[in-house]
């Protein structure tokens, strides 16, 4: 893929000048900071930390989602496709270099987003996490009252690991999006037409994992879940996965996150190859 | 040898509009060529397809022997300039110049700037260049590495006269340290006396290519007559003739010429010269294009 390295430099230099790309990384790292700073403090910090990361997530992700989306389209609609693609650069390795580029962002969205969610959580305190039983009667007629139980799965060294894992299941996440975008803005020549679609495509895929799984019952409590629970779409698959299901789960994840982030791409980039760029 | 471009029966539609029709097109190594045709004939079609932005429908185009499909090799040797240029805003002069210095992976040559006449805004942002220095900066990019051949369409668009004369300058040195340049215009002034080569492109086909010399041979032959006294020099010579500056166009062989110029000298009128007028590129054009679409 001649020009991929050429394509590369250029694009990380432009994305980390671009205004949306730091007011992204910002707003992502504040709704975190946010979000876990003004959690309920009975709430653990790992599980304010989780919830916390997932906000900030969310927001990261439309970013990504709108820069991919304009990666290309912007290009074309700008003219500037004629200033680079003459010169001898492949047209696949254009695409991949802007792919690669915004992975590159991805990542840098995910340690601001993390290290602030993480800040905001340390003043709550980690530890293990107890849930609540609540007190009640079952079907048989034995009855209970309330308890804080701690599920080993909750123990802070198990809780440390979900924590890490979760962190890192973001980032496929997050390059499912900039895949996403990749793919349409390489359909499409509008920047504006290309972040709609992409938008409108990635909503009900629910593309973000669950991080909110970290601690499921203590989660519940938290500020805004209604409205973080409406974002992150239609499937709760890592709520009540025990630790050790954990990688399990992730590995799907990842797998299916990286065919999105790399396959998706490809077909872009096999797309935009063909076309005729009269812009 | 090898022609720099090559392109045999080339055509290319765009819905109902046929932008080629078949175009043969032979631009010889060390040529300085002009592509010359109305607006809307198929010229930044043709130069888009060499560059590889646009796939033709039928045909084949070359860049010295090499497919502009196989684009990265064919284009290796080639710099463009398409259209109007423009560059990310946000790159000032200097990075823009880096930029395409790194896409063709040879060092940046600052003095290209200067070369063009943007020295002094080598640290300013594209963004803020008028249409006239983004052009100045695209020919300074298309300079980068010394190409062996330069594609550029329409470099004089949104120049003034200086800048028009910077290019015509820029354009001679580059043929003359051997690289080949195929130029497109639409206004036949600004390559008369600056081309070797020339094709005429009407509706999608070339209808004359070659030396520009050969190409001015033929037509009727005229004599300018350049004499003291224009008004009794005109009723001397006793034919039809087109006066302008101090100076009479005939329409006349040798003999008849110097049979005019004879009888204003009879007639007390002063004969300064009396030489021979070669067809222009303008008549040309207007021979073929039938004064459709003006250049």
């Amino acid at each position: 893929m001649t020009g991929f390295l050429a394509t590369l430099r250029a694009e990380v230099r432009d994305l980390f000048r671009h205004p949306l790309a730091w007011a992204g990384i910002a707003a992502s790292a504040a709704a975190a900071f946010i979000f876990a700073r003004y959690a309920p403090h009975r709430d653990n910090g790992y599980t304010v930390y989780g919830a916390a990361l997932h906000a900030g997530a969310q927001i990261a992700g439309f970013f990504l989602l709108g820069l991919s989306a304009i990666a290309v389209s912007g290009e074309r609609s700008r003219g500037t496709v004629r200033f680079v693609l003459p010169r001898p650069i492949a047209r696949s390795a254009f695409v991949f270099g802007k792919a690669t580029a915004l992975a590159a962002l991805a990542l840098a969205f995910l340690l601001f987003t993390a290290g602030t969610a993480w800040a905001g959580a340390r003043g709550h305190g980690f530890g293990d996490v107890k849930a609540e039983a609540p007190a009640g009667e079952d079907d048989d007629g034995f009855h209970y009252v309330d308890e804080e139980v701690v599920d080993p799965a909750f123990l802070e060294a198990a809780m440390r690991r979900r924590v890490l894992l979760a962190t890192l299941l973001v980032l496929p996440a997050l390059l499912t999006a900039t895949g996403l975008g990749v793919l349409v803005s390489s359909l499409l020549a509008s920047p504006a037409a290309a972040v709609l679609v992409a938008i409108a495509v990635a909503l009900p895929l629910n593309y973000l994992p669950e991080v909110m799984g970290l601690a499921p019952d203590a989660a519940r409590a938290l500020p805004f879940r209604a409205a973080s629970d409406s974002l992150s779409g239609l499937v709760d698959f890592g709520r009540h996965l025990s630790t050790s299901d954990w990688p399990a789960y992730g590995a799907v994840h990842l797998l299916g996150a990286l065919l999105a982030a790399v396959g998706l791409p490809l077909l872009g980039a096999a797309f935009f190859s063909r076309a005729d760029l009269t812009d | 040898m090898v022609a720099a471009v090559l392109c045999q029966g080339l055509k290319k539609r765009y819905g109902p509009h046929e932008a080629l029709r078949g175009l043969d097109l032979e631009v010889p190594e060390g040529a300085l060529f002009g592509f010359l045709g109305p607006n809307g004939a198929g010229k930044s079609t043709t130069l888009r397809i060499l560059a590889g932005l646009v796939r033709a429908d039928a045909g084949r185009a070359e860049l010295h022997g090499t497919d502009v499909r196989r684009h990265v090799a064919a284009s290796a040797r080639t710099t463009f300039l398409i259209e109007n240029a423009v560059f990310p805003p946000h790159l000032t002069a200097r990075e823009t110049l880096r930029r395409a210095a790194s896409f063709l992976r040879v060092p940046a040559d600052e003095t290209q700037l200067d070369r063009v006449g943007l020295g002094h805004a080598r640290d300013r942002r594209t963004g803020g260049f008028s249409h006239g220095m983004r052009q100045r900066l695209g020919l300074a990019c298309a300079l980068v590495g010394r190409p062996d051949l330069l594609v550029l369409d329409e470099p004089q668009n949104g120049l003034d006269p200086q800048g028009l004369r910077t290019i015509r300058d820029l354009l001679r040195e580059e043929n003359s340290r051997g690289a080949t340049v195929l130029v497109s215009v639409h206004r036949l002034a600004e390559v008369e006396g600056l081309c070797t080569h020339a094709a005429l492109i009407v509706a999608g086909r070339a209808v004359r290519a070659g030396p520009v010399d050969r190409l001015l041979e033929g037509g009727e032959p005229r004599y300018r007559i350049s004499v003291s006294d224009p008004r009794r020099a005109q009723e001397a010579m006793g034919i039809p003739c087109e006066a302008s500056d101090g100076t009479l166009v005939i329409n006349a062989d040798r003999e008849r010429a110097a049979a005019a110029a004879a009888a204003c000298v009879r007639a007390g009128v002063k004969v300064f010269s009396l030489e021979p007028l070669r067809r222009t590129l303008d008549e040309l054009y207007l021979e073929e294009v039938g004064g459709a679409g003006g250049p």
